[in-house]
């Protein structure tokens, strides 16, 4: 069914108005009956399945539930309560927190952890900046703190990393699957290749080759089994300018399996909340200006955010589309870079002097790697920027299975899409050759067809259902179909803007419970092409920046001292490409 | 055609630049009328250069700057507050400038093209101006383009200023842009802009900066 609308309609509410329709045995409580998935329980009955999970009685559950369900839904509940949908089970994480392993940070392992799991995450990535006191001591440190957090919080993945200072460049994630050598590895990498512990910040063509000498090291270890696997994801790429185009494609280029994405939107999504009750910053802490250090070709805008997300991201026709129109992967993700929570009681017991004791052996951040556990701060902490994993940021990652190298695998396929706010609780997307009688591919994936072929696009969305950690059911008001042209490798490294790429059709949902249906037919496809989607609560909204025919009505930049996260709502879906036979694909 | 200095004394950040401008253009009785601005230098250690337009005696202007920058030691007798630059260089541009003096190749270059870009008005960051000592607390934005040297302000993302006020932060910086001083804002809300660039930006991390 076509649902064929403007960008200019409003209000109306469409779709087939698919709700779940679940019958539950009468002898099953609802939180115990697990055909039943967490949205559509009360907050009663989901607090029941939390407290049954905790105390690993749901499972029991699931056993008679599976006697005696009939037909499921689209989007089936597994135990532990995760989303199998499209055939793959999908797993909330976040690649980009912090711990008092870090300079800057102040939380135990096992604080983030339990907050992440608490808040719905399924996978966590711990990644402590890395510096001369991290690669010593931190790298070794955290590791206990990681591995006992594994046994306390089963339902969580928990992945070591760290967070990379790139030579030449900004910060990265890195991590790799847990093993036998997951510290090794890591610390060989940072000792090796850390631009602040190798001195090599400055953007010299020496260190941006030391980059990719770090990013070859690791597909190595890779290659010869020393870890099973490993990534790498630019974080917060926009914020000061100095991650330049060619450096981006540059690592790209030198490690695909490895360098596979950057961070659609930072964390920090809390620092622009206004003073007194907010820290009065650029949302993401965003609130940086070209200096003698950053890409001179990035305009001013590009070291704000656009309702919440990096300009890079946010920019249709931007720099994310001028990668993506090479035909070449990379992916978006969306962390909470989570060091200090806004309104947290707790504070470092240092103030983070990294040269200050902490204990009574004169322990210090820099001879230690560690600061000591927080402590009380007499009251809450409104200059904190950040939320807690997974209390609204959250990246999905659609994986074959809830283990470690799934998650990575999902990750490398590019199955994965972004949420601010629960925004939308699932997004299946599927693209298939018309006819074809076959499945089709979802998100990060490649659809082969014949010249002249229609392509369908299915897009299946389970809205809110329930409120948010602010307590209101968002609604989702619009979503975007982007699509470009794949034109093949860019002549210039340095490109930053693709002229093909823009908003093709706008969906109006408004709506925020229950499921929607959107569909779309690209007719006689010719040429390669790729799409993508991204919808919004619709409270900001305004034409992009390389013009309305482009985007006609895309996210508002960001205001430095007054800009509520809970009222700009996004998410982003990564791209699906459809790949006709062409002599012009790069 | 105006007689603009160029400094180029490796200055690291930008508040380091600021503060040896301030101390130059005081030391050289700059007075209401300077216009002095700060440029970043992209070389291979990125830092920043300066630049002065000291309305006055172009002759007894060049003189003074001149006595302090020898060719050996580079800018003399700096107060403790400022980091010694011993590889520094001063340049003019215009009439009576005279040849570069002091500091090593580099410096020198980037002396002489700041010199150049804030005569020709193609770029330059502009910490004082005529008129700057009004822009603290907020003010109508009719009022900064009638009483300072700003020539326009612009809205990033779009926009008109017309009829706003802008919240000044007490710190603003218009940039030399096509021959005119630049403010570069962003809607702050209700009616009001800021400008873009905010006085202290989050640092980078404790690890470095």
């Amino acid at each position: 069914m076509d649902h064929h609308h403007g960008p200019h309609e409003h209000g109306h509410s469409h779709g087939p108005g698919h709700s779940h329709d679940h019958t539950h045995d009468g002898d099953l409580p609802a939180a115990l009956d697990l055909s039943v998935p967490d949205p559509e329980l009360s907050p009663a009955e989901l607090d029941r399945r939390a407290f049954l999970r905790r105390a690993g009685l749901a499972g029991a559950g699931a056993a008679a539930a599976s006697v005696l369900a009939t037909s499921g839904p689209a989007a089936a509940s597994e135990p532990g309560g995760r989303t199998r949908s499209g055939g793959y089970l999908w797993l909330a994480g976040d690649h980009h927190i912090h711990t008092q392993f870090s300079p800057d940070a102040q939380y135990r392992v096992i604080d983030q952890v339990s907050h992440g799991a608490r808040y719905g995450l399924d996978w966590m990535v711990i990644t402590d900046h890395g510096g001369p006191a991290h690669a010593r001591f931190g790298v070794d440190k955290v590791n206990p703190d990681i591995k006992a957090a594994r046994r306390e919080v089963p339902q969580a993945l928990v992945f070591q990393g760290l967070e990379w200072n790139i030579p030449a460049a900004e910060h990265a994630t890195v991590f790799v699957a847990p093993g036998p050598n997951e510290v090794a590895v890591l610390k060989q990498f940072e000792t090796d290749y850390d631009g602040t512990v190798k001195n090599a910040s400055a953007g010299t063509p020496a260190n941006e080759a030391l980059a990719v000498a770090g990013l070859t090291f690791l597909e190595r270890q890779v290659r010869v089994r020393r870890v099973a696997d490993a990534l790498m994801l630019a974080n917060h790429p926009a914020r000061r300018g100095v991650d330049s185009p060619h450096e981006i494609r540059g690592w790209r280029d030198a490690a695909p399996g490895i360098a596979v994405g950057f961070e659609g939107a930072p964390g920090h999504q809390a620092a622009g909340i206004p003073t007194p009750l907010g820290p009065g910053s650029g949302r993401g802490f965003y609130d940086n200006n070209p200096s003698a250090a950053s890409f001179a070709g990035y305009p001013p805008e590009s070291y704000r955010t656009f309702g919440g997300f990096d300009w890079m991201t946010s920019t249709v026709g931007g720099l994310w589309d001028s990668l993506l129109a090479e035909g070449r992967p990379w992916w978006i993700t969306a962390n909470s870079d989570s060091h200090k929570v806004y309104a947290d009681w707790s504070k470092n017991p240092v103030d983070n002097n990294a040269d200050a004791p902490y204990n009574a052996a004169g322990d210090t951040y820099n001879n230690s790697g560690t600061y000591g556990d927080p402590v009380y701060a007499g009251g809450i902490q409104t200059a904190y920027g950040d939320f807690w994993p997974g209390y609204y940021s959250r990246t999905h990652v659609g994986a074959t299975a809830f283990d470690y190298r799934a998650v990575m695998a999902g990750m490398r396929a590019g199955r994965v899409w972004v949420s601010h706010g629960d925004l939308i609780r699932g997004l299946d997307v599927r693209v298939r050759v018309r006819d074809g009688g076959r499945d089709g591919v979802t998100l990060g994936g490649q659809l082969k067809v014949r010249r002249g072929a229609d392509v369908d696009v299915r897009i299946v969305i389970q809205l809110a259902g329930t409120p948010n950690l602010a307590q209101v059911i968002p609604t989702l008001a619009r979503v975007d179909l982007i699509a470009g042209a794949v034109t093949g490798a860019a002549g210039d490294r340095d490109t930053f803007t693709t002229p093909d790429t823009k908003v093709v059709r706008s969906y109006e949902v408004g709506r925020n419970t229950g499921q929607v249906v959107l569909t779309h037919t690209f007719r006689n496809v010719r040429d390669p092409f790729y799409l993508r989607l991204r919808g919004t609560d619709g409270n900001r909204s305004t034409p992009g920046l390389l013009g309305a025919a482009v985007d006609p009505a895309g996210p508002a930049i960001d205001v430095v001292g007054d800009a509520d996260p809970w009222t700009d709502l996004w998410f982003y879906s990564n791209p699906v490409w459809v790949l006709p036979p062409s002599p012009v694909r790069g | 055609m105006r007689t603009v200095l160029g400094v180029d004394a490796g200055s690291e950040t930008p508040a380091e630049a600021e503060h040896l401008l301030l101390d130059l253009a005081d030391r050289l009785g700059a007075g209401p009328g300077a216009v002095l601005c700060t440029h970043p230098v992209r070389d291979a250690a990125p830092h920043y250069a300066i630049s002065l337009d000291l309305p006055g005696a172009p002759a007894a202007v060049l003189a003074a700057a001149t006595a302090l920058v020898t060719p050996t030691s580079g800018l003399a007798a700096v107060p403790a507050a400022i980091p010694a630059a011993a590889d520094s260089a001063l340049a003019g541009t215009g009439p009576g400038a005279g040849p570069v003096r002091g500091g090593s190749g580099e410096r020198q270059g980037a002396a002489g093209e700041v010199a150049a870009a804030h005569a020709a008005g193609t770029s330059g960051r502009a910490v004082r101006f005529p008129g700057a000592d009004r822009l603290t607390g907020t003010v109508p934005v009719a009022a900064v383009l009638a009483g300072t040297a700003i020539d326009g302000i612009t809205v990033l993302g779009g926009g008109t200023a017309d009829g706003c006020v802008l919240h000044t932060r007490d710190f603003v910086r218009p940039e030399w842009r096509d021959g005119r001083l630049v403010l570069l804002v962003l809607p702050a809300g209700d009616g009001r802009v800021a400008p873009f660039e905010v006085p202290n930006p989050t640092p980078c991390c404790a690890t470095h900066g």
